[in-house]
């Protein structure tokens, strides 16, 4: 379902490297040796022929080196000293091992967590009790030394086995997503996906499992794989990170990984963001990544490289939803104390996921801890959110629950303008998820989310939308080459307008979509080169786009609906990464799809030649229940190919075609709850997108330091567009005042990040153009006669700087910079007298645009002491947002006054505004 | 569909931080020449009225220019001409003429060595106005429009008023100085009480296309904020009722859209609003306006400072300060800098007067008339 399979071909750390040998013999054991400028290796097989010492070294430090030593019959220590004297080397004996180490000695008890040796646990205190730390140190290294016999035992070596299983936290019991599970030698390695769940195939016989994740302690298992088996994996999680530090999953993936156009972050990394609102919202953070931008702060949708906000498909673990903001959108709906993680995809989009063309944004909660009751929460100036997890059935069921409020009523009813003070604004939303381990290959998932809003000015217009949505995963792995997931999930968007401010005109407006998914997914590695996900969809849509009716007795108002949609989309899809050598692999999928707009309904026809408009209405067809008044059908194929140049560098480049069957229609710059959305059918044709990008990837410094450069360009057929003045609501027949165009879109994003130390964080600069082109032989379904120009969020130019900067594992601060040219704008040209009253003669659409953008935020989290058990964990976050109180232009408009003409600039966030945030956790 | 109060009102609450500055547009180097044709043919009256003039850039400090040497004809689907005649501001007009309110209608102007003509248009019949009425809200005085059409025919509206509203000045003078004399003044000669007139500068449409009867129930068309000093005694409003066609109303609301209020986020975009113009050469030359016609209704509404709520009574609180003017200083009186208020007497004699500015004794230097109205008794 998610790059989960991505294959870690290298990876380098602290490693030790193990010479597998036979061992017997005394502790005090004098050996002879009489070498000169040997190589180290020929040294150790000396001494491991005399001797049952075996050495664990790491060829790195001993390639180059010379040993001379001469010996006869002396302890092993003195000769240790002797030939290592004039290197950097120093060892360590510990029962029958030498270690030989780098710089610094080696204890000669190892410690438990020797391999994280700069993240050893911190904010220890006297009073503190190890028992239950000591314990579980040491059930982690009893883990780590036992030998695990996977499969049935056989004399045979030859060939490759599998070995599978899950990782999960030791602690929580949660799963943990895309930890690296690798063999060093050959260098082969899988990331788990979004179950936890991996399958390595490697060469059958005695290998050392290393398996890492970011903000996890690294382990390993030592392992004998003689056929396919099973292998379950605990994770300790590392207290140290203080779940502050973390920016990008895994190390080096950016160069080894398939995936180009995937940005990938946890709620570690957004929750350290500075923010306006004093709350982590994933739809702010996706903003500060290269290529993704939005219209104005405080709106919610995203265009990504160059597409509408409607061409991104939201999934919410694995349910669409499609409003995802609170507010207009200066909070999104998503609770940051249940998210596990955010995968944006801009491209190199895999042939599971269709119908949307811009990009996907994945976003998974956690599933409850299953061992213990837990809870966290947060006040902000506006929120209030709290959740709890924890087990229903120990280590077997588990749930987690998150709720989120504002108390913004109660702050209106305090105002002392009247018109605010009787106004009304409020929102809430409910996550639950519920995780069920039936048995050892059977799981099961169930995620509800609901979100709603609510607002009213004095005592006018009150609008309300709400959006839910539900699904139900079945995991199931058939050995351990194969597993399904079963899906099927339902997403409801409904909006209402109201108005009983005159009775005789009071009227209710009702907008309303469903969506019914079921998908079959299967995941199956045949052997080490091969990962191959394929799977099945269907899609039922049920739109009712306008209900107009009276409110009251009194109410004159002509009850007026609009014609219910039904539609259904299938798809099936087949996709394979194929690793042809250590440094090429390719992926290639194929989705196709197949959509068909259902009956029973209306559909006005319009003489051909002529211009479809409200008076060119020539007749009325009408299509019984079921039957289909438009089909569109057609593959869509997605390729990726990654060279790695060198082991710091790769190329990789990628081609998707996309097809999207519904589309927002708005004429409104930003998202607006009354935004409809509208099936594709005979006059209104499916969008389509192909892009192709390509990018070149380089680390530096062990991979302190990415770096990326990619380019794309994009076209989109049927982009929808509308005419001037085009009415969307309540219209009978939209495609009068909908016109279907042409788009283009290309542009570079650079990147340089840091992505661990004390000083951490990255660089983007993008830039990027968008177009678009509404052409016909009749002048009114042509946009500025005909010619391509920019979309409302084209915006060339656009940087951002991230940076955190950790004082002590206590105070964090950070920096975040932005900057971005302004978006386009129609401005008035001409001004003229009509009636008495001066009017205006309005530019090109999009021809001018507003001021540039430019905000700096700052934001300092302070955390509670450190210790590892207490009764609540606390932190605190202070921030600024607009630093420097720029007054950027949210936008721009000119009204009429009397005879002259104003322009206004209105800026929503036009000084500093600071926050304090409280978040805690039990 | 989302005003935006809305955004204002959201970010009154999120933040308190917003802020809205004027701002300028960047310089626009093409000239500008596009017509502008507002027209009007009234079947109550038998007239005709269009105004023409050109459009200007917005950075162009001048008023939109007139433009006074075309040829305006009147023509009706049976191919009767009438023609225009330039009356003066941009204005030609025809009278007394025997409008037909089943024909169709076009306009066809000459200028410039182009020519220019409408669609057909049709005409329609206004129902009467059932009432202008007035309610009080906590900011001010809200009017609103009342109108019926038991035959469903009108649906679709268009609005325009003319508000005429009674003052004084702070001071009456009362003595005036003719020749060197000082006279009282005659009631012809009153510069105390004044009328002051003023248009409708809004688009005013509405419609009841939605409503199951052709029904218009209180739809607000103007808005008098409290101490708006209108209703300083007596106040009229005349309103004037066009029932137009369904174009009409769609030129009109987006030409109302475009220019009262957008660019919000949640607003539509902006884009060019083209009237039922076109040059008959050149279909792609953008002419502005609109040409409709139809019967016209009218009614009035009168509101005194009494019959409002006593907190909307606000009354003019200025400073206007008195001078005395003794008599043996008399010679430096100077009529064009101050006005005679009254007289000061010590006994019988007068002393001297009491003097104040032209702008505190004279209404008609805050813009208004003192010839008083012909409905205004």
């Amino acid at each position: 379902m998610t790059a989960s399979t991505l294959k870690v071909l290298r990876y380098f750390s602290l490693c030790l490297v193990l010479l597998p040998l036979a061992a017997s013999g005394q502790q005090q054991q004098r050996v002879t040796v009489n070498l000169t400028d040997a190589p180290f290796e020929t040294f150790v097989e000396s001494i491991e022929a005399q001797t049952a010492f075996r050495f664990y070294f790491n060829p790195q430090w001993t390639d180059t080196l010379k040993i001379t030593v001469n010996a006869s019959q002396e302890l092993l220590p003195q000769v240790l000293d002797r030939a290592l004297q004039t290197t950097a080397l120093l060892y360590t004996i510990s029962e029958r091992n030498i270690y030989i180490t780098y710089e610094r000695p080696l204890m000669a008890e190892l410690p438990v967590n020797f391999f994280n040796d700069e993240k050893v646990a911190s904010g220890r205190n006297d009073n503190y009790d190890y028992t239950e730390f000591e314990r579980r140190a040491k059930q982690v290294k009893q883990a780590e030394e036992r030998l695990y016999i996977i499969g049935v035992r056989t004399t045979s070596l030859e060939g490759n086995a599998t070995v599978s299983g899950s990782i999960t936290d030791l602690e929580s019991g949660e799963p943990v997503i895309g930890v690296s599970v690798f063999i060093q030698k050959p260098l082969i390695g899988v990331v788990t996906n979004q179950f936890g769940h991996y399958a390595l195939t490697i060469p059958r016989g005695r290998h050392e499992l290393l398996i890492k994740s970011l903000g996890m302690k690294e382990t390993r298992r030592q392992i004998m794989l003689y056929n396919d088996g099973k292998l379950n994996i605990e994770m300790e999680e590392d207290i140290t990170p203080l779940k502050e530090v973390v920016v990008e999953s895994d190390r080096d993936v950016n160069i080894t990984g398939m995936q180009m156009g995937v940005e990938k972050l946890d709620i570690k990394t957004m929750k350290q963001m500075p923010l306006a609102l004093g709350e982590t919202d994933i739809m702010k953070v996706m903003l500060t990544l290269p290529g993704v931008q939005t219209v104005g702060e405080g709106t919610v949708g995203l265009n990504v490289r160059g597409g509408a906000t409607n061409q991104n498909l939201i999934l919410y673990n694995d349910a669409v939803v499609y409003n995802p903001s609170h507010l207009f959108g200066f909070f999104s709906t998503f609770n940051p104390d249940i998210l596990k993680n955010v995968e944006l995809y801009k491209s190199g989009v895999t042939a599971e996921y269709g119908g949307r063309l811009s990009s996907v944004l994945d976003v998974h909660t956690r599933e409850g801890n299953s061992k213990k009751l837990e809870g966290s929460g947060g006040i902000s100036p506006i929120t209030g959110r709290i959740s709890l997890e924890g087990p229903i059935v120990k280590d077997r069921t588990s749930f987690i629950l998150g709720a989120r409020s504002t108390y913004s009523n109660w702050i209106l009813r305090r105002l002392k303008d009247p018109q605010l003070k009787r106004s009304e604004a409020s929102f809430y939303d409910l996550n639950l998820g519920i995780s069920h381990k039936i048995d050892e290959n059977n799981n099961l998932y169930f995620s509800g989310y609901m979100s709603r809003d609510r607002f009213k000015l004095g005592n006018d217009t009150a609008y309300q939308y709400s959006d839910r949505n539900a699904s139900l995963k079945w995991k199931r792995v058939f050995n351990s080459k194969l597993y399904g997931v079963l899906t099927g999930s339902v997403s409801q968007y409904q909006y209402a307008v109201s108005s009983t401010r005159n009775p005789l005109e009071a009227f209710k407006l009702d907008f309303d979509l469903n969506q019914l998914n079921i998908k079959a997914d299967i995941n199956y590695f045949p052997n080490a080169q091969h990962t191959i996900i394929a799977g099945a969809s269907m899609t039922r849509y049920g739109l009712s786009p306008g209900n107009f009716q009276p409110i009251g007795s009194a109410s004159e108002i002509t009850p007026d609906k609009l014609q219910s949609e039904r539609g259904i989309e299938n798809a099936v899809y087949v996709g394979d990464q194929y690793e042809l050598t250590a440094k090429l692999s390719i992926y290639a999928g194929v989705r196709f799809s197949h959509f068909q707009n259902l009956g029973a309904r209306d559909v006005f026809t319009y003489p051909a030649g002529a211009p479809r408009e409200e008076g060119s209405i020539q007749d009325t067809v009408h299509y019984s229940s079921g039957k289909p008044l438009a089909t569109y059908y057609g593959a869509e194929p997605r390729v990726s190919v990654r060279y790695s140049v060198s082991k710091n560098s790769s190329i990789k480049f990628s081609y998707n075609r996309m097809r999207q069957y519904i589309q927002m229609l708005s004429n409104t710059t930003a998202i607006s709850p009354t935004d409809i959305w509208k099936l594709s059918d005979r006059y209104i044709q499916p969008q389509l997108g192909d892009q192709i990008s390509i990018g070149y990837y380089a680390n530096f410094r062990g991979g302190q330091l990415e770096t990326s450069v990619e380019s794309y360009y994009k076209t989109t057929k049927n982009a929808t567009d509308f005419k001037d003045g085009a009415e969307l609501l309540m219209n009978h027949h939209l495609e009068t005042d909908v016109l279907t165009g042409k788009g283009k879109a290309y542009g570079a994003e650079f990147l340089i990040k840091k992505p661990k130390g004390k000083l951490n964080g990255w660089i983007s600069y993008t830039w990027s153009r968008s177009f678009i082109q509404a052409s016909s032989v009749h002048l009114s379904e042509t946009v500025n006669e005909g010619v391509y120009y920019p979309t409302s969020y084209d915006k060339p130019h656009a940087f951002n700087f991230i940076g955190n900067y950790k004082f002590s594992r206590r105070f964090n601060f950070s920096l975040n910079m932005t900057y971005s040219t302004g978006r386009p704008l129609t401005i008035p040209l001409a001004k003229y007298e009509i009636n008495g009253t001066t009017r205006l003669y309005y530019s090109d659409r999009n021809a001018f645009r507003i001021p540039h953008y430019f905000r700096t935020d700052i934001s300092i989290n302070v955390e509670g002491n450190h210790r590892v058990k207490k009764l609540a964990h606390s932190s605190w976050t202070f921030a600024l947002y607009n630093l420097t109180g720029r007054e950027n232009a949210y936008s721009v408009y000119f009204e009429s006054e009397g005879t002259e003409i104003k322009g206004y600039k209105l800026s929503i966030f036009a000084r500093p505004i600071p926050t304090i945030t409280y978040n805690f956790k039990f | 569909m989302m005003p935006k109060r809305y955004i204002l009102f959201a970010l009154s609450m999120v933040a308190l931080a917003g802020c809205i500055e004027p701002f300028s547009t960047p310089a626009i180097k093409d000239q500008v020449n596009i017509l502008v044709i507002d027209g009007f043919v009234d079947s109550s009256n038998g007239s005709v009225r269009a105004r023409l003039s050109k459009a200007v850039a917005l950075s162009d400090p001048a008023s939109p220019a007139v433009v006074d040497d075309a040829q305006v004809s009147l023509e009706d689907a049976l191919n009767h001409v009438v023609v225009l005649t330039y009356v003066s501001n941009g204005v030609y007009s025809a009278e007394g003429l025997a409008i037909d309110i089943n024909l169709k209608y076009r306009l066809r102007v000459r200028t410039n060595g182009k020519e220019y003509l409408s669609e057909l248009i049709e005409l329609k019949t206004s129902p009467p106005i059932d009432s202008v009425s007035w309610r009080p809200t906590p900011d001010g005085t809200e009017i609103m429009v009342n109108t019926h059409d038991d035959t469903m025919n009108s649906r679709y509206y268009l609005w325009t008023f003319e508000e005429t509203w009674e003052y004084t000045a702070p001071w009456p003078s009362s003595l005036i100085l003719k020749d060197t004399e000082v006279v009282y003044r005659s009631p012809e000669e009153n510069i105390y009480r004044c009328w002051k007139d003023e248009s409708s500068s809004k688009i005013l449409v509405g419609s009841s296309f939605r409503l199951e009867k052709d029904i218009i129930s209180q739809r607000p068309i103007h808005f008098l904020p409290k101490g708006s000093g209108k209703i300083g005694i007596r106040y009229s409003i005349n309103v004037k009722q066009m029932a137009i066609t369904q174009e009409s109303y769609n030129f009109w609301s987006m030409l109302q859209e475009s220019t009262e209020g957008l660019g919000g986020l949640f607003d539509p975009q902006p884009g060019k609003v083209v009237g039922n113009f076109s040059n008959v050469a050149d279909p792609k030359e953008p002419v502005l306006g609109y040409f409709s016609g139809g019967s016209v209704t009218e009614k009035r509404l009168f509101i005194r400072i009494s019959d409002l709520p006593e907190y909307l009574r606000v009354y003019r609180t200025e400073a206007c300060p008195i001078d005395t003017l003794l008599i043996e200083d008399f010679d430096s009186y100077n009529p064009s800098a101050n006005l005679l208020v009254s007289e000061i007497r010590t006994g019988p004699e007068i002393t001297g007067y009491t003097i104040t500015t032209p702008y505190c004794a004279d209404c008609r230097t805050r813009g208004g008339t003192t010839t008083i109205p012909s409905f205004w008794h």
